[in-house]
């Protein structure tokens, strides 16, 4: 118990852990834990790092642009994909530790999804132009021969029909 | 930069602290007794609750600002009534062919009855 204490305590000064560890109460509403207003005064910016358990000078609120987060860090963004394999990790399924601030779009990053901050072996633009170049083949070479088509050497059939004579039946010279 | 966020101090600093946050969540996941404090089961972990709460609460964030407006109306309004546009036009330009006769009975569009 006594650790579970210092723990708390611990992670209040971390992060702001408003005791709950220790708490049997009526359990974690959003109205306590979703994130405040954006902080605009130096003392609010503080406050806010020291709820995320983040450092003061690597503390960037979300861009306050109508579709922001209130105070809610703006974290770099590094994919799970990209992160140590060999790390042990508290989460290894995830590649997180435990009380990591996590990213606003985390749930787009994980291993089994987007990659976003792999580094790719070809550019976007190389991967682009590859992309054209061949479409533009396969749909040139179709333009091009659509009405010039390749076909057996084959005469046309020959049906009969009223007054169509294809073979007079004549002796060879 | 000997106190910026990427100096030695900082570092040191970091990685003290999430060697102490490491030890605290192993021994606290490993604890046979954690049932008998009424709470068992995953570790809450209050970063994980900031970001549930978050998503769950991003209406409360919005604002209707120039941009907002804009992918609004590029992204709802425009697809919609422009869908529903086109729609119409279509479907008068091919009733107006059937009307003045120009559609082959093979060519009517319910044929299975």
């Amino acid at each position: 118990m006594a650790r579970l204490v210092s723990l708390v305590e611990r992670s209040r000064r971390i992060s702001g852990l408003p005791g709950v560890l220790i708490s049997r109460s009526a359990g974690n509403w959003n109205k306590d834990w979703k994130p405040g207003p954006y902080p605009v005064t130096p003392e609010e910016k503080a406050a806010a790092a020291r709820k995320y358990g983040l450092r003061p000078d690597e503390y960037k609120p979300t861009p306050d642009d109508g579709i922001g987060a209130g105070d809610y860090p703006d974290l770099p963004l590094v994919s799970a994909e990209s992160r140590d394999p060999y790390y042990p990790w508290d989460h290894p399924e995830h590649r997180r530790d435990f009380m990591e601030p996590i990213h606003t779009d985390y749930d787009m990053y994980g291993l089994d999804r987007y990659n976003a901050s792999q580094k790719l072996r070809f550019s976007v633009n190389q991967m682009f132009m590859a992309f054209m170049g061949v479409m533009t083949f396969f749909v040139g070479t179709f333009f091009l021969m659509e009405s010039r088509k390749i076909h057996w050497p084959l005469l046309p059939k020959q049906y009969p029909g009223d007054g169509k004579v294809h073979y007079t039946f004549e002796k060879p010279e | 930069m000997a106190d910026g966020p990427e100096s030695v101090a900082a570092i040191k600093e970091r990685a003290a602290i999430k060697a102490a946050i490491k030890r605290e969540y192993q021994k606290q996941v490993l604890n046979p007794y954690r049932h008998g404090s009424g709470e068992g089961g995953a570790l809450f972990d209050p970063a994980l609750q900031r970001f549930m709460s978050m998503r769950a609460t991003q209406y409360d964030f919005f604002r209707p600002t120039p941009k907002t407006s804009l992918i609004g109306t590029f992204l709802i309004v425009v697809p919609i009534i422009g869908y529903g546009l086109l729609l119409k036009r279509d479907k008068d330009q091919f009733e107006k062919k059937i009307r003045t006769g120009q559609v082959a009975y093979a060519d009517r569009e319910f044929k299975f009855y």
